[in-house]
């Protein structure tokens, strides 16, 4: 079983939450529920209304997106991955499901929680905008290489 | 029912009142004596009238026929009396005085009593009365009425009435009697005073009628205004959800309150009438007293009049009023009752009711349903008149199984509502086995007819009282009062309790139980089948789970547990659970509980030892010290305090993330601030004790789980296990059984069923490990055979005031259990189980359609107006409506292209 302490060491390796004050990332481990999943569990499915992020806390999660029909496993997140923080941000169903791979345990961050955390230390709004658009804009070089790559042959 | 109020008393208690009125005609020379020995007294011994020589002796006791001396010369004497001289005669009339006195109580003591039973057993009958035309109005009428009005009226507005019931007739007879032997009395005395009084009084009998008109008419508005209120009470108490979510709790003050305001008006107005009555009444007989003071003491001092004539008309006078003003008094109390009587039964004696025979109770079991309903051209009409079926015409037997399909305004729930005579028709003919539907008793379709829609009202109560509640039972019942009966039925009840154990369930025609409230091990199948096949049994298991076993559990039910306890912590190696469960072991320490709880490892049963009264508990502080815990939980409490200060502090204080976690309030925190400083560098020796008390109780309902401080270290764990151990020692040594300790080869009666087995704690981390972790429990109950106990133990959950603690489907569900338990021969579904996902109900429907046929023969007829669509394969026939008719009748082969046309 993991302490507080051992959350806040591992959120810190978070990228969205390196920065963020220490004592804020306490609270943000605190309000944060601990869960356990089964092997196969899925810990969502595509398309359903959630509204936490998950982070591994030991085990791998599978990221599952359907494809003629089946379920095809595109990535497996491993110790430190966060997952799900898209709906958790923005009010989107679920882009794809995650299944337990192996017993999986995870730290849930509610939505509400995340808010709230913003709206009482904006410092933390300023962390959260600044590794989106650091995403947006890695998002938006790899898109300008596809379409690069696309052009070529042309 | 009678209208006027005096009939109906002298209907219902006539043979009572001629008693009284006998009783009363006797009580009056006893009366007359009271009145006339003063005089004697007075007259005679006292001023020697007919003594004047001291030997001189006068009869006492003579009686002489009356009247003989208006025909003869002389009086003719019966009896001469006894002589007596002046003092025996003092002592022999005053004792009479005091006899007659004595004799005068005791009789009205009688009447009193008397009067107070009948009136009581009168009201009782009305009341009876009343509420049995309540059962007999139509179900029209009965959806239109206020419930909170009704009983107002058979409650409250009838209670008066019980107080003026004795007094109907023996009162004016008895105050009659007196008031006119009264006057005869001061008629006898003076020609005079007798005139002026019988003068006066008819002056008040021909005044105060019209003083009263207008009080009658405030009676009544006070009685309407008062039912309007409670009325309206019992609306806003009903639909308070819609006063709270409107936000119009002061429109019903409002409206209350302006009813409030009306009835005092009305009553100040009533007030001011009454009591202006009253005075002229007290005024008018008072001036009589003014006459006879002056006119007398005038004719007294002149010598017309001898003081002792005067003294008696005075003393006869002096018995006057109280009659006369108790007779106004009643004849005023008459009128206000017959206006309450009439207000109040108004309403009851102009709805028409069912028939007496309807309703008759039948002391045999009736025979089943052989043909079923026949309809020719049923029309009925919606409260606007509109046709909502219209010339419906259809067999539907008890041996086959009918679908009635259409939407809304298709009339099918209409149909199935008439079957059930929850609706009437306007014209046309329904049979059942060929007998009109509307002359056969309730008690035949009570038997026979299940009927269930999705409308769910239940009175209260475990759930095997629900269930029992509607099983039908023969036998000896209370009396339907006949519609112009002279009461004959009722009358062998009065005196009686009304209900007599003697009666039986009819469940099996065959085999009549003993047990009129609940039937016997016969019946359990049935019921298990029922609950089964409604889904209800898992709900009812699990109420079982999450009760306690009474002390006086079964020990064969105990000792089953105790082996499931064990099954299923041996079971904990399959994948699914395991570590989904942190069991109850004395030798370990439980991550899932909070120090206090691992310290104690048990379930309190004195107060003492509750979590909050733990850090001052003497017991456990003594063990903390022995084993050198105080200062280590001390520490531990302050490391708690200093976290909570450190995660809150910063907050502020309206802060939803604060409260959202559930974490400490921001006084809370601001006191752990405070005692933290005033603690700090202290040592739990030297710290105040209050700090001490709180810091402990911070330590004590410390989880690891739940805050994940670190706070919990191997070593303090260890310390903890010992501190367990000591605690229980030194309770044991006590003698002392305040707590039930967790102990996994005994059976915990403090903890629920299901906690007895699972004998742990679900680990919180893991969602969906507590339905599994049922399943399993539910599997292992099933293979030891003691699930069935557990669903008998679970069939007394109580499901609240109008069945509240149910779910909407449970509710649904246990109506059709309630529906399918008397073994109907035909069951009607009428839209039933809405509030359930379609699988879950085609699955119900189907079982139901299966329960009700055996090697492929019907049993049980089945009509069912659906709420899905299809499927149709388990029943025999479709009929199809559209716009209350009927468009197509046949198989479900033959309706179904027609089906599928009409859903396109």
């Amino acid at each position: 079983m993991s302490t507080l302490k051992d959350d806040v060491a591992m959120l810190r390796r978070v990228a969205l939450f390196s920065s963020v004050d220490p004592s804020k990332l306490k609270l943000i481990a605190y309000t944060a529920s601990q869960r356990v999943f089964e092997d196969g569990e899925m810990v969502f499915e595509k398309d359903s209304n959630g509204t936490s992020a998950y982070l591994i806390v030991r085990g791998e999660a599978e990221i599952l997106v359907e494809s003629g029909g089946k379920q095809v496993v595109v990535a497996v997140h491993g110790r430190n991955a966060l997952f799900g923080e898209i709906s958790a941000f923005c009010d989107v169903p679920r882009t794809a499901g995650v299944r337990a791979r192996g017993q999986l345990s995870v730290l849930e961050l509610k939505r509400e929680n995340l808010m709230e955390l913003i709206h009482e230390f904006p410092e933390v709004a300023v962390e959260v905008i600044r590794e989106l658009a650091r995403r947006l804009a890695t998002t938006t070089s790899d898109l300008a290489h596809v379409l690069d790559s696309k052009e070529t042959p042309d | 029912m009678e209208r006027n109020l005096l009939k109906y008393i002298w209907r219902h208690s006539r043979s009572k009142q001629i008693w009284i009125f006998i009783v009363v005609l006797a009580a009056m020379p006893v009366y007359f004596l009271m009145l006339q020995l003063p005089k004697l007294i007075v007259n005679g011994p006292i001023q020697a009238v007919g003594f004047e020589t001291p030997e001189a002796t006068q009869p006492f006791l003579s009686i002489s026929l009356p009247f003989t001396q208006y025909f003869t010369d002389q009086q003719i004497m019966l009896f001469d009396g006894f002589q007596l001289q002046r003092p025996s005669m003092l002592v022999v009339l005053c004792i009479s005085f005091l006899l007659a006195v004595a004799l005068n109580g005791w009789f009205k003591l009688y009447i009193n009593t008397y009067k107070g039973k009948l009136g009581e057993s009168l009201l009782r009958r009305l009341r009876y009365e009343l509420f049995d035309r309540v059962l007999r109005y139509p179900i029209g009428k009965i959806r239109q009425v206020k419930p909170s009005e009704i009983s107002s009226v058979i409650k409250d507005e009838v209670e008066p009435l019980g107080e003026f019931f004795g007094d109907a007739f023996s009162a004016p007879v008895f105050l009659g009697a007196q008031a006119l032997t009264g006057m005869t009395f001061l008629f006898l005395q003076n020609t005079m005073f007798g005139a002026i009084t019988l003068g006066i009084v008819v002056f008040q009998a021909w005044i105060i009628p019209r003083l009263r008109r207008r009080l009658l008419e405030l009676g009544r508005r006070r009685q309407r205004a008062a039912r309007r209120l409670s009325g309206r009470i019992g609306e806003y108490v009903q639909g308070m959800d819609d006063v709270h979510l409107h936000g119009v709790t002061n429109r019903a003050r409002a409206n209350i309150w302006n009813i409030l305001r009306g009835i005092l008006a009305t009553r100040f107005e009533l007030y001011q009438r009454k009591f202006f009555v009253k005075f002229i009444n007290n005024f008018l007989i008072q001036l009589l007293a003014f006459i006879f003071y002056l006119l007398g003491g005038y004719l007294v001092i002149t010598g017309r009049m001898d003081l002792g004539a005067l003294v008696a008309s005075i003393a006869a006078y002096k018995d006057l009023p109280a009659p006369i003003k108790g007779i106004i008094d009643w004849d005023q109390q008459r009128l206000m009752n017959q206006i309450r009587y009439e207000q109040a039964v108004e309403d009851f004696a102009e709805t028409e009711i069912v028939p007496y025979e309807r309703q008759v109770a039948t002391d045999q079991v009736l025979p089943h349903i052989k043909e079923g309903y026949k309809l020719s051209n049923i029309t009925v009409v919606d409260s606007s008149d509109q046709p909502v079926i219209e010339s419906f015409s259809a067999t539907l037997s008890p041996r086959e199984a009918v679908a009635i399909v259409g939407g809304n305004d298709s009339g099918a729930e209409q149909v199935a509502e008439v079957l059930g005579r929850l609706l009437r028709a306007r014209s046309g003919s329904i049979t059942l086995d060929g007998n009109d539907l509307d002359s056969i008793a309730e008690s035949q379709t009570g038997q026979r007819i299940g009927y269930a829609d999705s409308n769910v009202f239940y009175a209260g109560g475990s759930i095997k009282a629900t269930l029992a509640e509607t099983l039908p039972f023969v036998g000896d019942a209370a009396p339907v009062i006949k519609n112009a009966s002279s009461g004959a039925d009722f009358a062998n009840y009065e005196n009686d309790v009304m209900v007599s154990a003697d009666v039986d369930m009819i469940y099996d025609v065959d085999d009549p139980v003993s047990n009129p409230f609940w039937p016997d091990d016969a019946f359990w199948p049935h019921l298990l089948s029922v609950m089964q096949s409604t889904r209800l049994y898992n709900d009812v298991l699990e109420f079982g789970l999450l009760r306690t076993l009474d002390d006086e559990g079964d020990e064969t039910i105990k000792a089953s547990l105790l082996e499931a306890r064990r099954e299923f912590a041996d079971d904990k190696s399959t994948d699914e659970l395991s570590g989904a469960v942190e069991f109850f072991d004395p030798e370990k320490y439980n991550h899932q509980l909070t120090i206090g709880e691992n310290l104690i490892f048990g379930t309190p049963l004195d107060a003492q030892f509750n979590p909050e009264n733990l850090p001052s508990n003497k017991t456990m502080l003594g063990v903390l010290k022995e084993t050198d815990l105080m200062s280590q939980l001390f520490d531990a409490g302050r490391e708690v305090a200093e976290n909570n200060v450190e995660l809150f502090g910063d907050l502020t204080e309206d802060s939803m993330l604060l409260q959202r976690t559930g974490g400490p309030s921001p006084e809370q925190i601001a006191a752990m601030k405070q005692m933290l400083d005033r603690t700090s560098g202290k040592t739990v020796t030297t710290a105040p004790a209050n700090d001490v008390t709180a810091i402990l109780a911070l330590a004590f309902g410390y989880s690891e789980t739940q805050s994940r401080f670190g706070v919990l270290n191997e070593a303090l764990q260890a310390q903890l296990l010992n501190a367990r151990k000591k605690l229980a020692e030194t309770l044991g040594a006590q003698g002392n059984d305040c707590v039930a300790f967790l102990d996994p080869a005994r059976f915990n009666p403090s903890l629920t069923i299901i906690d007895n087995i699972l004998f742990g704690r679900i680990d919180a981390r893991r969602t969906g490990a507590r339905d599994r972790v049922l399943n399993a429990i539910k599997k292992i109950l099933e293979e030891r055979n003691i699930s069935e106990t557990i669903f008998r133990i679970g069939l007394s959950y109580d499901i609240g005031v109008a069945g509240r603690n149910l779910t909407t489907s449970q509710a649904q569900k246990l109506k059709v259990a309630r529906a399918l338990l008397k073994k109907p021969d035909m069951v009607i579904l009428n839209r039933a189980l809405s509030a359930l996902d379609p699988v879950e109900r085609k699955a119900i429907i189907h079982d139901i359609l299966s329960l009700g046929s055996e090697d492929g023969k019907r049993q049980m007829g089945v009509i069912c107006v659906p709420v899905d669509n299809g499927p149709w394969d388990d029943f025999d026939r479709v009929i199809l409506m559209e716009g209350g008719r009927i468009s197509i009748d046949g198989t479900p082969e033959q309706v179904a292209p027609r089906l599928e046309m009409s859903n396109a």
